[in-house]
């Protein structure tokens, strides 16, 4: 069930109506059936299940025990059941979501062990937190502790969680109906014949998955945000204006954020401290002097998170060199700070509002060309694409299917995203009398409903992230 | 205490980490002073500081720190 669907409508409204309705204190269960509802029309709900039981069971035991061991198990059989459904090898089907809710069970299973967040002594509770339907597809990763504050709380009906619901939920339809779906075939087309459209194509290329990725995941991720808060539950941000970073690591900062503070706390913080790395930093600092040689074991841990990043996205050598990529840049950039630093002695630009919209530029290019590892699939395949930008342009005239009125609407849409992600126009926006507000989201829904894509292909609606 | 002043003050010279409460925020220590710190400590005090402790309010000042080691000891 595509969260731009009808049938998805429907259900919202009915679940909502039952939400209500129920009595306060047995509201939570509803969203857990609504949950196994949703699951039961979208992918292989037994895979969910199997998770509930065996979160569950472990939780418990580690509450008995706390043992190393048993959240190893978790994490052993777990991992390994996500790497196995991705990995083609085994020619298992990719169950819906399984990357997200394993991950988000993963950290409960390792904040049970650290004692962080209380153990869940109703399973069906614990069913709610690992399958709540608007993040189990496609994130956010939730933290128990933030999640369950509001989870399982008999919210009642207020005009303020409604408002803010429904008006994510058309901003992010907007942002997937209007620009995204609109622009994804011209990138399907240009992505599968890379060699037709090489050089300035290529290109066009990249700048356009930049906007289609964006519009896609962070769409998709305002109709999730939206529909918990419709039920009152509040759902951890994900983005926080990604393509305004300065540099790659703060546009992880900024992009996926509930996935990048992930692997920061569960696997990159764990592998910089843990034995072996403690041996290694002191070992690293006598042979290699105090600053290299200190820099060396972050630089080690940095790159096992980004290959293991990569592996999440998908166990393709495509998704590794992504990740590979990402981790190279980052510590590349870090290398470079003292350089940095003596160029901004000498030059006093530093603080310049053109030098500033450069380091933006530049993030931004250099992410389109790691992202490109995603476009085209292959790491040959994306060489040669990135590399026919830098040889002679010739535009011959290929149809991308987004001439005339579609190339103006998808180009109003990126215009009205970036003005509605500054400052200044929020602030007027809710500064305008309900009324106001609620004809200018009218507005968007008839904007939506006249110049929407409805069913690209044969994948209708379907959203990018949900194949991680 | 001594020697984890001793610790600190091979790191950055500059700084009087007796007095100072504000490393994090202040952007004294990095990510890669906090992974040689966390070797440093667990060769001087047999001392394993755990990922889920690596959090601003450990990092803050000497004192914090000292404070966590006592407390994992």
């Amino acid at each position: 069930m595509s969260f731009t669907s009808f049938e998805f409508a429907v259900f919202l409204a009915a679940l909502f109506a039952a939400y209500y309705v129920a009595p306060p204190k047995h509201r939570w269960s509803l969203l857990l059936l609504g949950s196994l509802v949703f699951y039961w029309f979208s992918g292989f709900i037994i895979y969910v299940l199997a998770t509930v039981v065996s979160t569950y069971g472990f939780s418990r035991l580690l509450e008995v025990k706390r043992s190393r061991w048993i959240a190893a198990l978790w994490l052993v059989l777990h991992i390994g059941l996500l790497a196995a459904v991705k990995v083609p090898f085994f020619g298992l089907l990719m169950p819906l979501g399984i990357s997200f809710y394993t991950f988000q069970s993963a950290g409960y299973i390792l904040d049970v062990y650290r004692k962080k967040t209380a153990v869940e002594r109703s399973p069906a509770k614990l069913a709610l937190f690992v399958s709540f339907f608007p993040q189990l597809i496609q994130g956010p990763i939730s933290r128990h502790g933030d999640l369950t504050k509001t989870l399982y709380s008999p919210n009642k009906l207020s005009s303020d969680n409604i408002a803010f619901g429904l008006r994510r939920i058309l901003w992010g339809v907007f942002k997937k109906l209007v620009i995204a779906d609109r622009l994804i075939a011209a990138v399907t087309l240009m992505s599968g014949d890379p060699e037709a459209f090489r050089g300035g194509y290529a290109l066009l290329n990249i700048l356009f998955y930049a906007v289609v990725l964006y519009a896609d995941f962070t769409g998709g991720i305002d109709i999730a945000i939206g529909a918990a808060r419709l039920f009152g539950v509040t759902v951890t941000e994900n983005f926080n204006k990604p393509f305004t970073a300065r540099s790659i690591a703060e546009y992880w900062r900024r992009w996926h954020i509930t996935m990048g503070s992930w692997f920061r706390d569960y696997l990159f913080y764990p592998l910089s401290v843990g034995k072996p790395m403690r041996r290694f930093s002191r070992l690293s600092r006598k042979l290699l002097g105090n600053g290299f040689g200190k820099r060396l074991p972050v630089y080690i841990a940095t790159i096992i998170t980004w290959f293991a990043t990569g592996l999440w996205h998908g166990a393709s050598p495509n998704f590794i060199a992504w990740g590979l990529a990402n981790g190279m840049v980052i510590i590349l950039s870090q290398e470079c700070q003292p350089l940095y630093k003596r160029f901004h002695a000498r030059f006093a630009f530093g603080g310049s509002w053109w030098y500033h919209g450069f380091t933006v530029a530049r993030t931004f290019i250099l992410m389109g060309a790691i992202r490109s590892f995603d476009i085209y699939g292959g790491v040959g395949t994306t060489f040669r694409a990135v590399g026919s930008i830098f040889t002679p342009w010739r535009f011959p005239s290929l149809d991308l299917g987004v001439g005339g009125a579609d190339g103006l609407v998808a180009l109003l849409g990126v215009l009205l995203l970036v003005i509605a992600g500054r400052e200044r126009p929020r602030r007027w926006f809710f500064a305008l009398h309900p009324a106001g507000r609620l004809m200018l989201c009218l507005l968007l829904l008839c904007c939506i409903l006249v110049f929407g894509v409805y069913g690209y292909g044969y994948d209708a609606g379907q959203f990018i992230y949900t194949r991680f | 205490m001594d020697k984890l002043l001793s610790i600190l003050s091979g790191l950055h010279p500059d700084i009087d980490f007796n007095s100072h409460d504000d490393l994090i925020g202040g952007g004294v220590l990095d990510s890669f002073d906090i992974v040689t710190i966390v070797a440093d400590i667990d060769e001087a005090y047999g001392a394993a500081i755990p990922a889920e402790e690596i959090v601003p309010e450990n990092f803050h000042s000497a004192a914090a720190l000292f404070a966590l080691i006592e407390r994992l000891r």
